[in-house]
């Protein structure tokens, strides 16, 4: 086994005032040109986990303990010129939401200029040249007069694109999507996605993709960690994902896809809601939902039993072996 | 939105037309011909004699510290020569405000460097006198004065306390000196002081409002300790106290305090910005793309505070000028410079109305318009109001 790319192990964030972490002990590793998706429903700590990935944490959140091994970097020890040497060169980020990640009072010329000064030593008209290069290639038309225009004029699926132009702009090694879709519609989701797949090809960049969407993990990923609650429930692959999914949360999610609806009926959800950080539950997270809990589930957490390639994090299975 | 009269537009001109007059102050008044010929004799002897021969004395005296006793005046005099390059790229540029507030800011600097630059100091030459004894002598003279051939300083003998007249088209004041040439040269006092107190503000303001804002814990405690404690004190009985106590009152120690107990205004406004912009995601996205925090304050975080930051400034440019005239108004003037404050005074010494109808209208005038500028751009900006003004 040749060295991963990126290595995260017992990441652990917490929160000031809250006694639970809200991310805990997350490990899981990213290999070069590969893509990982991270599921899990909304509040489970995803973006949390891929914040601290880059250390962009801040007060009352900050990183307990974990190391995040980045080709060599140890990430979670690294000083901030160091950091500042990693950010957007070496990993680069797609915020999630479109409309706040741009800043309002510049062009877009101007934000992607100054990736463009900060990581490839471009200034002037070779930057701009590049910049208008880059908007071509996230397949904005006319560039050249959108590199002047504000992000106000740009629809959501545009400015998305022109944040994946920024992120871009370093050319990454690992690129890091936080839901790069979900305020797009289909037809727009398509073309964002054909265009993440399309560099991940052409460039050879991992991807770290993080969304709920399960539809997306099938088209776009090989290797999927289920988040529930702050916590890894389930690593697998794609295809045991959909056909052999272990984890009773990660079920419950397969099941409550839209898609499988009947149409008419009232879509199945998972009954229940997560939990905020401050009533998280002791034991296994997810048992005050989960149709197979035992008092066990209550008393103690989990550890990772291997199923083939997956790993669980579930003490019914654990039995089931 | 199409408007047929947009109120910045005027009140663009009103300031404008301020500058410009406060400029162009020496070419419409001074006792300095632009250009003599003058042969050996009369003029060139006795006391107060004049150089024989062509020359542009107008030029020289511009930067003369005798003529012009104050920076403020020899600074607004290099800019008006400097306006034969600066205007024309100002209205080259007028699409671009970007370029106009660099333009006019280098103007500014050019100004004040020139004027340090390039000072000069001649015996005092008595142009108009010596002119008129050559003419009387029946020599031939030749010299070209300003439209009104006084200085500020000029004390014309016998002609004190006139009303307005064709020698002196608003009158002249207690001793004898041009209520029009002093409200010209008033002017530029004005600008003067709004413009430095507010520029302290505003760098001071930013500075500290900034740091607070984007390092938060310690250094925003201490900053926003300070900014209370600044506040309490109330400038312009500071300025006076400061005045009392100084042997001579100069405006620059005015301007300065007035700017140092103005910025708290500015520093709350920065800060409360960049509290805003904490939770927006830009602010962690340009950090995430590798920007040290520096960089994020400056190029994300704080153009984003420029739109309040502009309209206190308005605010405080006119405070500063009804400070200055409140000053000169109880006497407490820079006596080196002519002020409107300092005639409404003399004015209400000597109950003569043409010594307060100018110099009143024109303060209210310069009031009214930056506050009226203030409120204007301060609705502009409100995104409630509007949406797409960029
Ligand atoms: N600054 C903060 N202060 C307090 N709690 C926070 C803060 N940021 C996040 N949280 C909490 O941490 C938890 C995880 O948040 P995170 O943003 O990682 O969720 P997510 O999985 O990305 O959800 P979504 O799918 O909605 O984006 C949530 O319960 C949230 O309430
Ligand atoms: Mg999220």
């Amino acid at each position: 086994m040749n060295a991963a790319l990126l290595e995260v192990e017992g990441l652990t964030i917490t929160l000031a005032g809250a006694a639970g972490a809200v991310v805990d002990d997350v490990s899981f590793r990213i290999d070069r040109a590969e893509t990982v998706a991270v599921v899990g429903e909304s509040g489970c700590g995803k973006s949390l986990t891929a914040l601290a990935l880059l250390r962009l944490l801040e007060p009352p959140l900050a990183i307990r303990s974990g190391a995040i091994r980045f080709d060599g970097i140890d990430v979670a020890r690294a000083s901030e010129r160091e950091l500042q040497r990693i950010r957007g060169r070496r990993i680069a980020m797609v915020f999630q939401e479109p409309m706040t990640a741009l800043n309002p009072v510049l062009t877009v010329g101007e934000q992607i200029v100054e990736v463009l000064e900060l990581h490839a030593g471009l200034r002037g008209a070779a930057a701009r040249a590049r910049a208008a290069e880059l908007l071509r290639e996230v397949e904005i038309s006319d560039p050249e007069r959108q590199l002047d225009e504000y992000p106000h004029r740009f629809s959501g699926g545009m400015r998305q694109r022109v944040l994946i132009a920024m992120a871009l702009a370093g050319e990454p090694d690992l690129l890091i999507a936080d839901e790069p879709t979900t305020a797009l519609d289909v037809t727009v989701q398509a073309q964002v996605l054909d265009l993440l797949r399309e560099l991940r090809r052409t460039r050879g960049m991992a991807l770290l993709l993080i969304t709920h969407d399960l539809g997306l993990v099938a088209e776009m990923a090989k290797r999927v960690l289920v988040m529930y609650a702050g916590r890894v429930v389930e690593e697998t692959t794609v295809l045991d994902l959909f056909e052999r999914p272990q984890h009773p949360y990660t079920r419950a999610l397969l099941a409550a896809r839209p898609a499988l609806a009947k149409p008419g009926a009232r879509l199945p959800t998972i009954p229940g809601v997560v939990p905020q950080v401050a009533h998280y539950p002791p034991g296994c997270r997810f048992h005050p939902r989960c149709a197979e809990a035992f008092a066990r589930c209550s008393q103690a957490v989990p550890g990772f039993v291997a199923h083939g390639a997956t790993r669980v994090a579930c003490f019914a299975r654990e039995e089931s072996r | 939105m199409t408007r047929s009269r947009d109120p910045l537009v005027s009140l663009g001109r009103a300031i404008v037309v301020l500058v410009a007059l406060a400029l162009a102050a020496p070419l419409l008044a001074l006792d300095v011909p632009f250009y003599a010929s003058i042969p050996t004799g009369v003029a060139t002897t006795g006391v107060g004699a004049v150089p024989e021969g062509v020359s542009l004395p107008w030029f020289e005296a511009l930067v003369d510290v005798r003529r012009f006793a104050s920076a403020v005046d020899r600074s607004a005099n290099v800019a008006l020569l400097l306006s034969i390059v600066f205007v024309p790229l100002l209205v080259r540029f007028r699409r671009s405000p970007r370029a106009i507030v660099f333009g006019a800011c280098a103007w500014l600097l050019a100004g004040v460097a020139g004027a340090f630059v390039c000072e000069c100091s001649r015996p005092s030459h008595d142009w108009v006198g010596k002119v008129a004894a050559a003419r009387a002598a029946g020599q031939d003279v030749r010299a070209v004065f300003p439209p009104l051939a006084f200085a500020p300083t000029t004390i014309d003998a016998g002609h004190g306390r006139e009303p307005p007249s064709a020698r002196h088209p608003l009158g002249t004041d207690s001793i004898g000196r041009d209520v029009l040439v002093r409200v010209l040269y008033g002017a530029r006092t004005s600008i003067a002081t709004g413009l430095l107190a507010t520029s302290i503000a505003v760098v001071v303001g930013v500075l500290l409002g900034a740091i607070a804002g984007a390092r938060r814990g310690l250094a925003d405690a201490v900053i926003l300790r300070l900014i209370e404690v600044t506040a309490c004190f109330p400038g312009f009985l500071l300025v006076m106290t400061w005045v009392a106590l100084a042997e001579r009152t100069s405006l620059y120690a005015v301007m300065t305090i007035l700017g140092l107990t103005g910025w708290p205004t500015i520093a709350r406004l920065v800060r409360a910005e960049f509290l805003r912009q904490a939770d927006l995601e830009y602010r962690v996205a340009a950090t995430a793309l590798g920007a040290p925090w520096w960089r994020v304050v400056v190029v994300h975080l704080l153009p984003n505070a420029c739109s309040p930051v502009l309209v206190a400034a308005a605010f405080s440019v006119s405070g500063a000028i009804l400070a200055e005239s409140g000053l000169a108004f109880l006497n407490l003037g820079d006596p080196t410079l002519a002020s409107w404050g300092e005639l409404l005074r003399q004015g209400r010494e000597t109950g003569m109305l043409h010594l307060i109808l100018a110099p009143g209208f024109l303060i209210f005038v310069t009031v009214t318009v930056m506050n009226r500028l203030a409120s204007v751009l301060r609705d502009r900006f409100d995104p409630r109001r509007c949406e797409d003004v960029r």
